[in-house]
């Protein structure tokens, strides 16, 4: 058989798979996340037989100093930064504060408008929650970019957009008037990064922070000055804040056997503490609470008194639920969403948004289903459908 | 200046590119070259995800390679070879795709044809070499790379998966003209 015949045979034959098209990047993050789960497991597996077996011959031999601080995780590279605005780099004079933010036992009516990114990021859709009304289609400014990211402030007014462009990603602050619509869309800043991050502003807009390859950066929309967390080892996701002092986050490791050091899991950061990212957060809850289950995805109520961060337990399939939890002792308290139970997890539940005190939560099912816990259903929310299977961040409420 | 992490990050050659550009650009790749291996376009896909997966958590680590795609392939190798060895799959898919040509034709988007058929007898690490060969357009040395044996043992693979390719064709062909 000639070589070129075996060429176009084999190419031909697979070109129906060769375009299919590239499935969300949250299916591998979900799976990332599987693989960390089973390795912790086996590794916790590991360490309670080795465990077991130290103490069988630790019990002989005479006792050791303590230690005199628990081990929260791997030394953090560098102090803490801070840092201005390059020229060039900061609009100063555009942002403006949000607008008076609901109470905190508001209702949902307080807070009608979603943005949502579709899929190819060509422009932001600002839908009623009750009406699912279109009230407003917001293009990027430039041209060639495409809208990648949102954050939304409390008053319900005012969102933070991520655009994409060449080797840059732009942030804007999109405002929009009583009824829905455009008021304004300014620029802030410009990141020299094709990687855009995950970000999250503060529910008064005075703060954005986003992660960044070395750890977390916090910048003030008001002065154009920042502070870079830096972490030695490991990613940060899953950004949100509580007021504007306290940024809820994910840390985690990679590593070969997949055990996470002791403070991997929901961090929460006090920004105006001194130190690296580590030193200056607290754990909350643990990465992995059990060898079969971890939290993921955690999201903090503005008024900082609840997480609701998605539960994944491993057994014959994936159970996956999204729970609330204490901010302060990180118990859990309920169930958000009921559970749901595929072979791989494709179906998991990842909490996208609370209203001020967490008595109302959204929450994204990987099918574009959004339920609220208490009063609201899918129908209520009007979610156009498809809108969310890109990933969490092209929603902000 | 604004930015500082990822001021430092840009400066250095490529640890913070864009990986959901790097997925998109080169998964329909890996999945073909998978699907051309395992024979079955769900497995492969399967396998393609947790390749790019694992490529997702070591990512700053992965985007400093030259070819992250060949990082990524490599996995996906090593998968379909443990994936290979647990179901033996190619000999069942080949029982299977033979009843689909006599069925008319099949829904699957990796539809059987003669050379198909004859690829799936092969052993698997001779279908390797084919697939990484014709169909990647890899010379034999990144073969032999991504293999992990020496040049040699590459052209002796693919040297004796052509006969067999050959002869299981020319068997094809007159099976057909017997049934005519």
């Amino acid at each position: 058989m000639l070589d070129e015949e075996l060429r176009m045979g084999l190419a031909d034959w697979v070109r129906p798979v060769a375009t299919l098209p590239a499935p969300d990047i949250r299916v591998l993050r979900r799976r990332a996340r599987q693989r960390g789960m089973r390795r912790a497991a086996t590794a916790a597996v590991i360490t309670a037989v080795v465990t077991a077996a130290a103490v069988g011959i630790t019990v002989s031999l005479p006792a050791g100093p303590r230690a005199g601080r628990p081990v929260v995780g791997p030394p953090a590279a560098g102090g803490p930064q801070t840092w201005s605005a390059a020229p060039g780099t900061w609009q100063r004079g555009t942002w403006q504060p949000a607008g008076s933010l609901p109470a905190p036992d508001a209702s949902l009516a307080a807070a009608p408008y979603f943005v949502t990114i579709p899929a190819r990021g060509a422009s932001a859709v600002v839908t009623d929650a009750f009406t699912g009304q279109v009230r407003a289609s917001v293009r990027p400014p430039g041209s060639g970019q495409d809208f990648a990211g949102v954050a939304a402030a409390g008053d319900d007014h005012t969102f933070v957009l991520a655009a994409r462009e060449t080797g840059a990603v732009g942030f804007f602050e999109l405002r929009l008037r009583p009824d829905g619509r455009e008021e304004s869309l300014s620029p802030l800043f410009t990141l020299p990064t094709r990687t855009v991050p995950m970000f999250a502003v503060s529910p008064d807009a005075s703060l954005l922070a986003y992660t960044t390859g070395t750890g977390i950066e916090t910048v003030s929309l008001a002065a154009g000055t920042g502070r870079s967390w830096a972490v030695a080892d490991g990613q940060t996701f899953s950004l949100s804040w509580a007021g504007d002092t306290t940024l809820a986050f994910e840390w985690q490791v990679s590593s070969s056997s997949g055990a996470q050091p002791a403070g991997a899991g929901l961090r929460l950061l006090d920004i105006a503490a001194p130190g690296t990212l580590i030193r200056a957060s607290r754990l909350l809850i643990p990465y992995c609470l059990s060898a079969q289950v971890c939290v993921v995805a955690p999201l903090i109520s503005p008024d900082g008194s609840t997480v609701i961060a998605t539960s994944l337990a491993l057994g014959t399939g994936v159970t996956t639920t999204v729970e609330e939890y204490s901010a302060r002792t990180g118990r859990p308290l309920g169930a958000v969403s009921p559970a749901v139970t595929t072979p791989r997890g494709n179906q998991a539940c990842d909490p996208l948004w609370t209203d001020p005190s967490a008595q109302h939560a959204a929450v994204f099912c990987g099918n574009g289903f959004v339920t609220d816990r208490t009063r609201f259903t899918m129908a209520d929310l009007h979610l156009p459908a498809g809108s969310l299977r890109t990933r969490s961040e092209s929603f902000a409420w | 200046m604004l930015g500082a992490g990822w001021g430092v990050s840009f400066n250095v050659p490529v640890p913070t590119d864009d990986f959901a550009e790097f997925y998109e650009a080169s998964y329909g790749r890996v999945v073909a070259l998978v699907a051309a291996i395992v024979g079955e376009r769900h497995q492969a896909e399967d396998i393609a995800q947790e390749a790019f997966s694992r490529a997702l958590t070591r990512w700053s680590r992965v985007a400093r390679y030259d070819l992250p795609e060949a990082w990524v392939r490599r996995v996906a190798l090593r998968l379909s070879i443990d994936a290979g060895r647990r179901t033996r799959r190619a000999a069942l898919l080949s029982a299977r795709l033979a009843f689909v040509q006599r069925s008319g034709p099949p829904r699957d988007p990796l539809a059987a044809t003669a050379l198909s058929v004859a690829l799936l007898r092969l052993p698997l690490s001779q279908r390797q070499a084919i697939v990484l060969y014709y169909l990647a357009d890899l010379p034999v040395e990144e073969i032999a790379r991504d293999c992990g044996v020496s040049v040699s043992t590459v052209r002796t693979r693919l040297a004796a998966a052509r006969q067999r390719l050959e002869r299981e064709l020319a068997e094809s062909d007159e099976g057909v003209r017997r049934a005519r």
